[in-house]
């Protein structure tokens, strides 16, 4: 449970936005969950509900957010799908091939995605003390 | 693998999940190897380590577990919970009842109707609030090659007669019926979800050498039993369109 309230705020960068999604996403899934037994056909449905409920409800940047930790900030900063593709890489949720289905591109596109991520997250000075990795 | 590929793909190598891609992995093996691509990958896991360490630092709100536990239903009484988690008492209770329900309105008697009809009526309720992200995709194959899979997701019985053995399938799933586990697959062409399941588990006993359909609202469905198996197409549309599917089988 922890795992998926993390992606939520990787995907919103605010605390109350993330929970509201993650709440509404449970509900969403609670009587599908019924019929999938199996646990990474779970996860996928619940990532894909989230990211819908995410998208539908747009980007929330205005006032301060003092309770969201500045990693989370940072991906929930960049734009989709390597938002996506970031949040879901850190969490070790899936494996590249199914991350890399989830947010609609090839392996090849998402490796060059999550360099080009880590560069950003590296400028951000989330792990300040990291030289540059390509 | 050319130095370029492999630097391009160690993009996203993790270690947890390194199997699932042969390329990503074959271009972490090269990385080992090359002195030009070794401490770009050291470098990299060294990062996502960090990453990885201060994203695991975020834990669930106490307040937010809360809510989403009082999400659950709650039973009405402890006792009555036990009853409805005990697949066999359910399905005992369940078949009394039933039985019972169709002798007292003599709907035994009706040549259209079986018993346990109930219980596959259910099935095509199920159906028919599938929006498709329910079935793990699976490399479309027959029908009768699927027993394996099933057997890797907990159903140890799989059959299905053979007039369905050569239908591809495109995906599967498993779920619970009354507390019996129930193999579904969605079949290629002619947009049929096949059922799988022991009859005696859900009390139906459809006629075994031919097809008896009927109809739940817009969809159709057909039933008979195979070695033992109940066996249930569903489709979203006629009975007449399930007929001639059926008639196709043949």
């Amino acid at each position: 449970m922890a795992r998926w309230y993390r992606l939520a705020l990787l995907l919103k960068g605010r605390t109350d936005a993330a929970e509201a999604a993650f709440l509404a996403t449970c509900g969403d899934v609670a009587h599908e969950f019924d019929e999938i037994r199996n646990e990474k056909a779970q996860m996928k449905l619940f990532v894909r509900r989230l990211r819908e409920r995410c998208e539908k409800a747009g980007d929330v940047r205005e006032g301060d957010d003092n309770g969201t930790p500045p990693i989370a900030l940072a991906i929930s900063r960049l734009a989709e799908p390597m938002r996506s593709a970031t949040a879901l890489f850190f969490l070790r949720m899936f494996s590249a091939a199914e991350i890399a289905q989830t947010c609609g591109m090839s392996v090849d596109d998402l490796a060059t995605l999550l360099g080009e991520a880590r560069e950003l997250l590296r400028r951000a000075g989330v792990i300040p003390e990291e030289a540059a990795v390509s | 693998m050319k130095t370029e590929v492999a630097r391009r793909l160690l993009g996203c190598h993790q270690v947890e999940h390194e199997p699932g891609d042969s390329r990503v992995r074959k271009a972490a093996q090269q990385a080992g190897k090359e002195e030009e691509l070794r401490p770009l990958l050291e470098a990299q896991l060294r990062f996502d380590e960090k990453v990885r360490a201060a994203v695991d630092r975020i834990e669930l709100p106490t307040e937010l577990r809360n809510k989403i536990v009082a999400l659950e239903p709650t039973p009405r009484v402890a006792s009555g919970r036990r009853f409805w988690k005990n697949p066999a008492l359910f399905a005992a209770v369940l078949s009394v009842v039933v039985t019972l329900v169709l002798l007292g309105s003599g709907l035994l008697d009706r040549a259209d109707d079986f018993p346990g009809k109930e219980v596959v009526m259910q099935m095509i309720e199920r159906a028919r609030g599938m929006s498709g992200v329910e079935l793990e995709p699976i490399t479309p194959q027959p029908l009768g090659k699927l027993a394996d899979w099933f057997a890797m997701n907990g159903v140890e019985q799989f059959a299905v007669p053979p007039e369905l053995t050569p239908l591809h399938a495109v995906g599967c799933r498993v779920y619970k019926q009354n507390g019996f586990l129930v193999a579904q697959a969605a079949v290629e062409k002619s947009n049929v979800l096949v059922h799988v399941f022991k009859a005696a588990d859900l009390g139906v006993k459809a006629p075994a050498n031919q097809w008896q359909t009927f109809r739940v609202e817009d969809w159709a469905g057909a039933v008979r039993q195979y070695e033992g198996m109940g066996i249930m197409l569903a489709l979203h549309g006629s009975e007449s369109e399930m007929e001639d599917l059926l008639a196709s089988l043949k």
